[in-house]
């Protein structure tokens, strides 16, 4: 039973939240579907055709910085669950350190944050795979194109 | 109810938390330089280069400086038994602290190009970020520290590999990055045996005595696999030649030093507690064969080599079995003076070696032809390294080949055991071939005809005498006892 009550908080929790999110996105968003918008996006590809085609790989730096966060985040629930324990809240020196030490540790990775900011990690300039592949090949570009087409 | 030993280390706060963060300063200093050093490229857009070398170069002088000026007295055990405080401890830190400061100067004193480049202010990040994680692993008394340790340094590893460009390098970067994970999940699947077995991950208390013994020895090396990377012995060699040849020769000169030193520390933590778990001997066999086998492979593959920085890996190699032999012998005081002394004769190498590089274009041995005769500088420094490395009398070298020599000769009359004296004989043999291979780069100096067009600066041969004297002062400067 104990174990029951936080569980259905939990689920509740989480759905208010969501539909929190969305009734504010609703209200701030201007509503223009188009065709292209309205595709599944994953990964920035199309969902359908050769699972073999070209992807960004730009995307690994994104990844990475994600990855980044979610151990922040991965990190910042052990802490809340343990610093805050009765028997160490008793302490002040305890409660003060860590309550500065978290803090720092969102600091620094809010250093690396910007380090990649500023080194311009997140600019996506215009890239044109496709022009530099068939430069190297025999084939003539109609042939490319045509293909392309009947696809 | 397993998770419930989780738990209970977490709820072992430590109980005077300022008392414990005052031990931890060393590694509080590094973390901090590494955040600033991160800031200034952060903040900074052109003239960042000059600040970081100054921060990164005040920031360390200062650690090393403040760490020299405290020596840590008495042994103990704090943050929830993770991290130790002890006078080897300190000796450690000092080593480490010394050989990254050496890092950066060789690198400004003997611009790395055209093999390698560290202009990139981020080199000097990742080297303090390597540091820190040695910081702790010297001192690191749990299993799961340990790990966190050690994968810092590998993260920081790997990218310190890619600052020179080129097929060599990304060849060198990949091998790394693949042998490093896979030495890392063996160590980490060691872990998770023993503490499935114990039920506990701490190594300054290993209460139950649960493994059987050949269970005990495959958790022991799977554990020690992750730190045998690190040392570059076999099996977990193979990255090494094509390592320090791809990198820039700072970063090579780096590796083949200093992360050794913070491993073997670990290693000897290690055999503390596995100690309890299995008989001694048993254990310190598996070592002695690592040794052996070690010594063998990179004294023989030595041999072959045309090019002076695959040499010098497999020279490292060897090296490497040696700095086993003093763990297996458990003599930390002699583990220490022959990994200051190995530091010394390296960093001399390595700045003969980037001389001659950027002077001649090429990482041949052929391309030391002739330097000897015309700056008798660069040719003495190189003999004195040479000789040092092979262990001959008037340097340093020698007097760490014996007090490691007779410390095992002591730890066989101990034990008794037969893999002592074949780590004894073979550690011999090694040394006597060694000499065919570590003279071949000096003879080509001195023996050889060549031109030179540029001279050495007066840093540059500043460097080379100082280091020179370093190894022969610390031949007088050791304790034999």
């Amino acid at each position: 039973m104990d174990l029951l009550v936080p569980t259905l908080f939990f689920i509740v929790g989480s759905l208010v939240f969501i539909s929190i999110t969305f009734g504010v996105w609703r209200l701030l968003r201007p509503h223009r579907p188009d065709a292209n918008k309205l595709t599944a996006y994953e990964c920035g590809e199309e969902p359908v055709g050769s699972a073999h085609g070209l992807f960004n790989s730009r995307f690994y730096i994104i990844a990475l910085v994600f990855l980044l966060f979610e151990a922040e985040l991965l990190f910042l629930f052990p802490w809340a669950v343990a610093a805050f324990r009765s028997q160490a809240a008793a302490s002040t020196a305890w409660a003060t350190f860590v309550s500065i030490e978290i803090f720092l540790f969102i600091f620094i990775l809010a250093v690396g944050l910007g380090y990649v900011w500023r080194k311009g990690y997140f600019n996506w300039g215009k890239m044109n795979y496709s022009q530099t592949l068939i430069q190297n090949s025999p084939i003539p570009r109609s042939v490319y194109e045509a293909f392309n087409k009947r696809q | 109810m397993r998770w419930l030993f989780c738990l209970q280390a977490v709820q072992l706060f430590p109980e005077n938390i300022s008392h414990d963060l005052w031990l931890l300063w060393p590694e509080i200093a590094v973390a901090a330089l590494t955040v600033v050093l991160l800031m200034i490229q952060t903040a900074l857009d052109k003239h960042h280069r000059q600040w970081s070398l100054w921060a990164v170069g005040v920031g360390l002088s200062g650690i090393l400086a403040a760490l020299a000026a405290q020596p840590t007295g008495e042994t103990q055990v704090f943050f929830s038994e993770m991290i130790l405080a002890s006078p080897l401890v300190w000796q450690f830190h000092l080593l480490l602290v010394s050989g990254t400061l050496l890092t950066i100067l060789l690198g400004q004193i003997f611009p790395p190009k055209p093999f390698g480049d560290d202009s990139k202010p981020e080199y000097y990040t990742l080297l303090c970020g390597a540091l820190l994680g040695l910081l702790l692993m010297v001192r690191a008394q749990n299993l799961l520290m340990l790990f966190m340790a050690l994968e810092t340094v590998s993260i920081c590893s790997y990218g310190l590999v890619f600052f020179a460009s080129g097929k060599k390098t990304t060849e060198a970067g990949v091998k790394y990055i693949l042998f490093g994970i896979f030495s890392s999940a063996l160590m980490l699947y060691g872990i998770s045996l023993w503490w499935n077995a114990t039920g506990n991950l701490s190594l300054a208390q290993v209460s139950s005595n649960l493994l059987p013994v050949w269970g005990a020895r495959l958790v022991f090396l799977l554990i020690l696999s992750g730190l045998l990377f690190k040392t570059s012995a076999v099996p977990f060699h193979i990255w090494t030649p094509d390592v320090l040849e791809g990198a820039p020769l700072p970063v090579a000169a780096f590796f083949s030093v200093v992360p050794k030193a913070g491993a073997l520390a670990a290693v000897m933590t290690l055999l503390t507690p596995a100690a309890s778990q299995l008989q001694v001997l048993s254990m310190l066999s598996v070592l002695a064969i690592l040794a052996v086998l070690t010594l063998i492979i990179g004294t023989l593959a030595a041999i072959r080599q045309t090019n002076m920085r695959r040499l010098m890996a497999y020279s490292a190699i060897a090296q490497a079995g040696f700095i086993l032999t003093a763990a297996v012998a458990q003599a930390p005081t002699t583990l220490i003076y022959y990994l200051w002394v190995y530091l010394a004769l390296n960093f001399l190498a390595f700045g003969v070696m980037a001389w001659v590089e950027s002077e001649r274009q090429s990482q041949e041995i052929g391309a030391f032809a002739g330097v000897g005769k015309a700056t008798p500088t660069v040719g003495v420094a190189m003999l004195v390294a040479m000789a040092g490395l092979i262990g001959l009398p008037p340097t340093a070298g020698f007097a760490a080949k014996l007090l490691m020599f007779s410390a095992l000769w002591q730890q066989w009359q101990q034990l008794q055991s037969t893999w002592l004296i074949l780590l004894f004989v073979s550690g011999l043999a090694a040394t006597v071939i060694s000499v065919y291979f570590y003279f071949k780069a000096p003879y080509q100096m001195f023996f050889r005809e060549g031109q030179l067009l540029r001279q050495l600066t007066i840093l540059q041969r500043l460097w080379l005498i100082a280091l020179s004297i370093a190894i022969i002062a610390l031949l007088v400067l050791n304790n034999f006892h």
